[in-house]
């Protein structure tokens, strides 16, 4: 897959405004606005996401990894194919116990009536039953999560099938940082998001300058979130297969 | 193409017929060339500037090879000596690349002076992994270069770059640029000649 460098787009860039030279000394500014940019662009479409397998540590939680910025997904992988956890956000935060370490969330039985949320969870391996998930009660066989982004670690409460499949790791499909470890010549740009970038660079090179007019701002503001737009339609699109296979799981592809 | 050389005789001799002064020296008009040549060619840059363009004619460019790289023995940071004087245009325009003497096609990145500082911890301070330099009075100082890059010698390419008018006399100048050259030069004399004549009613008065 044909992929560009933010050196190769600055320097495109840099021809695009007239320079003769990559020597110019607003090399060093375009490279931290198209990061910057790259950032903008990255949240916005949510185009650079990351899956990994994190093991649950013996008090019941995954830690947050450095380039965490938010999650798409927690979930196990039973049989080569995903099952998510549900949200709890009544899912206690961790508390020391008498050594200082944290003690595992998990939901036990003494305390499931307190809200009904985990009502008889404990006990079942069985996920359609109506007593114990209800139908629409917003149960979930698989377990439970709540995250604690300020102390850098998401809960984990294991109910159910995941206690009887013995899972130790989860996967974490989360939003990451564009680059954790710095930029260093090797990130590569994906190529829709290579026109956005450069609109962006625009943009950012004038919107906190007095020369200016608002006009113009506002012009090059507009002209990047038309580009972004159209890049992101570009990318939400799909063939005449990924529509079939969507009807035949009886779900629409909601484009 | 003229040189430095033929463009002052040529000057000199039109200052011959235009005035009796004989204290006009060859070597202040080839001054005065050089001085009109850095004026002429800011002058175009800037109106090639007016179509959003920055034009530079290669002719102009003067190459220096196997410039070495030393360290400053106080801040321990790598620098090479300019070996002229630069041109003062926007964006470091004066110095037109620096590589290393054996790979040509990549050049170094001129950044801002405050480089260092301002973009400290920034993502962009390792500049996609790329050794970049600011000017600093006549030195160049390096910016991510380290002994393991292993370059010692540098080639640079400098607008208008005389080291000495004596050491570059074949330096060729556009026919495009001789008249404008030429032009500015006699303006400067034409003044001082004025003056002259003032000075000389003067004292038969």
């Amino acid at each position: 897959m044909k992929k560009f460098t933010l050196d190769s787009i600055v320097r495109d860039y840099l021809i695009e405004v007239g320079a003769e030279s990559a020597s110019d000394k607003r090399y060093p500014r375009y490279l931290q606005l198209a990061i910057n940019g790259l950032r903008e662009i990255a949240q916005a479409k949510q185009s650079y996401p990351k899956k990994i397998t994190v093991d649950i540590s013996d008090n019941g939680m995954i830690y947050l990894p450095d380039d965490y910025i938010d999650y798409r997904q927690i979930a196990i992988c039973v049989g080569g194919r995903l099952f998510g956890l549900g949200l709890n956000k009544n899912l206690c935060d961790p508390a020391n116990n008498d050594c200082g370490e944290l003690n595992a969330p998990t939901i036990n039985s003494h305390v499931s009536n307190y809200d009904n949320v985990f009502y008889g969870v404990t006990s079942s391996t069985n996920p359609n039953s109506p007593n114990e998930f209800g139908l629409g009660g917003g149960k979930n066989g698989i377990g439970y999560y709540n995250v604690f982004e300020d102390k850098g670690y998401i809960a984990i409460s294991l109910t159910g099938y995941s206690f009887s499949w013995d899972t130790t790791s989860v996967i974490l499909d989360y939003e990451a940082d564009i680059q954790k470890d710095g930029f260093s010549g090797e990130f590569q740009v994906m190529p829709y998001d290579v026109e956005p970038l450069k609109a962006y660079i625009y943009w950012a090179n004038m919107r906190r300058l007095r020369s200016y007019s608002m006009g113009e701002k506002d012009a090059a503001r507009r002209d990047f979130e038309r580009i972004l737009h159209n890049s992101r339609k570009k990318e939400m699109k799909f063939n005449i297969r990924e529509l079939v296979s969507a009807l035949a799981e009886s779900t629409f592809t909601g484009v | 193409m003229a040189t430095l050389d033929t463009l002052s005789e040529q000057i000199l001799r039109i200052l011959g017929e235009r005035t009796d002064d004989k204290s006009i020296d060859i070597r202040d008009v080839k001054l005065n060339v050089v001085q009109s040549l850095a004026y002429v060619v800011r002058a175009r840059y800037f109106e090639s500037k007016q179509d959003e363009q920055e034009i530079i004619d290669g002719t102009l460019i003067s190459i220096f090879k196997n410039q070495e790289i030393s360290t400053d023995v106080d801040t321990g940071s790598f620098y090479t000596q300019l070996p002229c004087d630069v041109i003062s245009l926007p964006y470091g325009g004066g110095i037109r690349f620096v590589s290393p003497t054996k790979d040509t096609k990549v050049h170094f990145k001129q950044v801002q002076h405050g480089f260092c500082d301002l973009y400290r911890g920034l993502d962009s301070q390792n500049l996609e992994n790329q050794i970049g330099y600011y000017v600093e009075q006549d030195k160049i100082y390096y910016v991510n270069l380290t002994n393991c890059d292993d370059i010692e010698t540098v080639r640079m390419g400098i607008l208008v770059g005389m080291p000495d008018l004596n050491t570059d006399p074949n330096f060729r100048i556009p026919m495009d640029m001789e008249y404008d050259i030429v032009r500015e030069v006699l303006k400067v004399y034409g003044a001082w000649a004025e003056d002259d004549i003032t000075n000389n009613t003067e004292t038969k008065a």
